[in-house]
């Protein structure tokens, strides 16, 4: 996995496998906190990675427990997203969500779509997604969202009152 | 061969479908069609192959009927969610005994495979699910190295799939396939072999010929499989179900082992886990992914698990 790291953010990209190091994912958010002046939260960018497995899951949330810093992930990928609803342990810490991805689909042209969404703007805290529905348009067309959002969103309700609390 | 099949109330077309299912694989069925019917045939006939439809409405009822009994073949579990199945075989004492568990509402040709497996014993090979002379291709796993490589290789195989660059859903698909065939390399190489169980999966690994693990997979124009084989058969149901059916707490991940979590998450990428298991030596986990024209309708279909457990290949 590669890990840049610039003033109060890093951004990953590769893989997040079990050959990723823990202690140096520890380091590289400790750097980009000395960076920042050890002000405001660390982003932490995983759109432009493109696989991840169970230890590499693993390897982040050891390292996280460890991390008593605030955070902040930003620009979530669907994976990532994909994964905050069934593995708690990505909220451990002083940790807030402030963008996440959803694909569309345009049956149009057959194409998928992804918009950035802000948790507590575009996507309100609720008590449940099922009901739950997004429009985007593109050159005219509807598009509809090609993901079950009641599951995909229910980590914000799992993590409500944390996160609202963070938001205030 | 005689069996006793129970079904629930249901439309009577897709019963005299189901049925004759069974007849087509060479069952001889005897029919029982309410709770009663059951108890009764189950005292009468102890030593006759059991095979039960059910739906979720009836779990309490299905977790007295399997509680003591040893000839419960399969538990099939119709329209409902994974997560039901540890609730319904809590108590069972037989549950290690059980050939088979699957979310029955696909094709009929998954039942018919799902009993020919059973009926003739022969449970091995991801050709069951694919069309005849579709081409599957092998690769044997002794390092790191290979374990890469053959990530990147199905992933391009499914993402080159695509008519025209940019359409949305077999670079997705290429994606979820490779992190799936990633999983269960992981734990066949890690998790079944007991020289490795323990050690820092960060660290290099050389897998001698009795430990070498197989990759396989194919397409047949409308269902991808993938499976993945080790050489140590020590894969058990309970294990399989407490996993896949994320019936664990999972709040606690940092005290875990990852081989939990990475069949869960194989389960999340696949319509279909079917685990074949000759008991110490080789176990099977074959994958089959439906590619939907849309991620949306792939997530929508139903999931199906199946255990078997089998002395012949």
């Amino acid at each position: 996995m590669d890990i840049l790291v610039s003033e109060g953010k890093l951004e990953f990209s590769g893989e997040l496998d079990e050959t990723t190091s823990e202690q140096s994912l520890i380091d590289c958010v400790m750097q980009a906190w000395d960076s920042s002046n050890r002000q405001g939260r660390v982003e932490l960018d995983f759109s432009q990675v493109k696989h991840a497995n169970s230890c590499g899951l693993m390897r982040w949330i050891c390292a996280l427990g460890q991390i008593k810093i605030p955070l902040v992930y930003v620009r979530c990928p669907v994976w990532l997203v994909e994964n905050f609803s069934v593995i708690p342990d990505f909220f451990t810490g002083d940790i807030f969500v402030r963008d996440i991805y959803v694909i569309f689909y345009s049956s149009k042209d057959q194409r998928k779509h992804e918009f950035l969404y802000k948790v507590g703007e575009d996507l309100p805290f609720l008590e449940s997604y099922d009901e739950f529905n997004l429009v985007a348009y593109v050159e005219g067309e509807t598009l509809e969202v090609d993901l079950e959002l009641g599951s995909y969103l229910s980590f914000l309700t799992e993590n409500r009152a944390k996160l609202e609390k963070m938001r205030l | 061969m005689n069996a006793i099949v129970y079904l629930p109330k249901m439309e009577s077309i897709r019963k005299r479908n189901f049925l004759s299912l069974f007849i087509s694989v060479g069952f001889k069925y005897q029919l029982c069609e309410d709770e009663n019917a059951l108890v009764h045939q189950l005292k009468v006939y102890e030593n006759v192959e059991c095979f039960l439809f059910f739906n979720e409405q009836e779990i309490s009822f299905i977790q007295k009927v399997i509680r003591g009994k040893s000839n419960i073949s399969a538990v099939l579990l119709m329209e409902s969610s994974l997560a039901t199945i540890p609730s319904v075989l809590d108590g069972s004492d037989s549950i290690e005994e059980l050939t088979g568990i699957t979310g029955i509402d696909q094709e009929p040709q998954d039942l018919v495979t799902f009993l020919n497996k059973y009926n003739f014993g022969k449970v091995f090979g991801l050709e069951y699910y694919l069309r005849h002379g579709t081409p599957v291709t092998e690769r044997i796993i002794r390092n790191r190295k290979d374990k890469k490589d053959a990530t990147k290789a199905i992933t391009e195989f499914v993402t080159s799939m695509e008519s025209e660059p940019g359409l949305s859903t077999f670079s997705d698909y290429g994606q979820k396939i490779g992190i799936a065939l990633d999983e269960l390399l992981l734990n066949a190489i890690f998790s079944a072999n007991p020289r490795l169980k323990i050690a820092d999966r960060a660290l290099e690994f050389q897998l001698s010929e009795e430990e070498d693990v197989l990759a396989r997979w194919g397409f047949d124009g409308v269902n991808f499989a993938l499976s993945v084989t080790d050489k140590f058969g020590t894969l058990d149901f309970r294990t399989v179900l407490k996993y896949v059916t994320n019936s664990i707490p999972l709040g606690s991940f940092v005290k875990r082992s990852s081989g939990g979590l990475g069949l869960f998450s194989t389960m999340t990428k696949v319509n279909q886990l079917i685990v074949n298991v000759e008991e110490h030596k080789r176990t099977e986990i074959v994958g089959l992914i439906r590619l939907e024209k849309r991620l949306k309708d792939f997530s929508n279909i139903q999931k199906s698990l199946q255990f078997f457990k089998s002395g012949s290949s």
